[in-house]
């Protein structure tokens, strides 16, 4: 059984792979659910979500989050650690100048996820203005939630698409195309995957002009710039989460080498308009 | 995780493969069937709306969607529910999809009946268009090769959302209040 509903500003589409119409029906409409709810929990557009309210209040006191919303942060926190950096999910004042995301107004100049810290009874601080957008990892884990959530209704496995960022989840292995980024209706074969993630950041879709300028959603932290880049960057990892964030990583690098990929289990694609590194 | 890499990463152009001006395409769920998901157990009877030259006007005002609304794809239920079939046309997708609106005015659910990848092609030539016109379920499942796991950066559903938006207006026009 197929399904595809508008979440997450993208197509999501589930498949279960069950003989049974009953458990398969029962497993689409959870994994729908988990998706839903990580948007309402994590959209930056709805200002009482919980990411809206850590951006309006978390610098002025201790702002209560729900556990999954914990969990993404906490899983942010590491990743902008063991990427030295190169991973900030605070980067949304530049989003919201360049129009991108709404923009606030209120000044956050040095907006970075390292201001957050957690209380020990489930709140979050922040030692300065920041504002967070999920933009970069809320997918891929909105994509794992789904795949607990059908696995929970005992089905038997399936895939959980997200625009792009899938995973792959119980018995069978899959085959796995990539975009051309110079010319997405063409695909390159990756490989066969059994039960991991696959995710994948370039800007042909996304990128469009401002002030003459061109920008994208790719925003490196160091230099506050957009990446412009014809290439498109992709990550095989165990969860959606990690390899969601990780091509961002990959992105702004270049490097597959980094160690992080090795670190989170990762395998890292660079694709050239013409070619596959490494 | 188990990952086997392609031993070698060759280029497969889908549009070649399959018929030429649809790159690729998906059917997800039928009209019944999807009445079924979104309206369990419930009858729903045919209830074409005709609608004014003024009121198409005020729908394409207020969500720049320039295709034609098809008013004969609109269905109730006995409790006053809505449930309408409709497509968008966006500059990467033609999309098929249904809106279930209650009888409160509040949506439902939105479901995606069919996805049509056109990428590269002039979407908006009436000639691309009709290849849809009359056209079976059946008969589009045969220009799929069904790649199933496409791995790619994040298509914007906006077009959808203007869609649905312009179904909204169509609703505050014409099927609000109605018997």
């Amino acid at each position: 059984m197929r399904a595809c509903r508008p979440l997450l500003g993208t197509y999501v589409e589930i498949r279960i792979d069950d003989d049974d119409p009953e458990i398969a029906s029962v497993a689409v409409d959870a994994g729908f659910w988990a998706i839903s709810e990580v948007q309402r929990l994590m959209s930056v557009f709805d200002k009482n979500s919980d990411i809206g309210r850590i951006n309006r209040l978390a610098h002025l006191e201790p702002v209560a989050i729900a556990p999954w919303t914990q969990e993404i942060l906490a899983l942010a926190g590491d990743l902008f650690r063991d990427s030295e950096g190169l991973f900030d999910c605070g980067i949304a004042p530049q989003l919201g100048a360049w129009g991108l995301l709404p923009d606030s107004g209120e000044p956050a100049p040095d907006s970075s996820i390292a201001h957050l810290a957690f209380t020990d009874d489930g709140c979050v601080t922040c030692s300065a203005p920041t504002r967070l957008d999920l933009g970069g990892i809320a997918k891929g884990f909105a994509v794992d939630r789904a795949a607990e959530a059908i696995l929970a209704t005992g089905a038997k496995g399936g895939t959980v698409n997200a625009g792009g960022d899938l995973r792959i989840f119980g018995s069978t292995d899959e085959e796995i195309y990539l975009r051309a980024p110079d010319n997405p209706e063409h695909l390159y074969f990756a490989g066969r995957l059994h039960d991991g993630a696959c995710a994948t950041s370039a800007t042909y879709y996304s990128r469009h002009f401002r002030d003459g300028n061109e920008v994208s959603p790719l925003v490196d932290p160091r230099s506050r710039k957009p990446l412009v880049t014809r290439r498109s960057y992709s990550v095989i990892a165990p969860h959606c989460v990690v390899a969601d964030a990780l091509t961002k990583v990959l992105a702004l690098s270049g490097n597959p080498d980094l160690p992080c990929f090795k670190q989170y289990q990762a395998h890292p694609f660079i694709v050239e308009p013409s070619r596959i590194l490494p | 995780m188990q990952w086997k890499p392609a031993a070698t990463l060759a280029l497969i152009p889908v549009a070649a493969l399959i018929a030429p001006a649809v790159a690729h395409a998906k059917i997800y769920v039928s009209v019944e069937e999807t009445q079924q998901r979104l309206f369990p157990g419930e009858k729903l009877t045919l209830n074409p709306v005709a609608l004014t030259e003024a009121q198409r006007e005020k729908m394409r005002d207020l969500s720049s969607v320039r295709e034609p609304f098809r008013g004969e794809r609109v269905w109730k239920t006995a409790k006053g529910d809505w449930f309408i079939v409709d497509e968008v046309v966006g500059k990467h997708e033609m999309v098929k999809y249904a809106l279930a609106i209650n009888a409160d005015g509040t949506i439902k659910g939105i479901e995606i009946m069919e996805y049509v990848e056109s990428y590269g092609y002039e979407v908006g030539e009436a000639s691309w268009r009709n290849q849809f016109v009359g056209k079976t379920a059946d008969a589009t499942l045969k220009l799929n090769k069904d790649i199933k796991n496409i791995a790619g950066a994040t298509l914007s559903c906006k077009h959808l959302t203007d869609g649905v938006k312009r179904l909204m207006v169509m609703y505050d026009l014409a099927l609000k209040g109605s018997k």
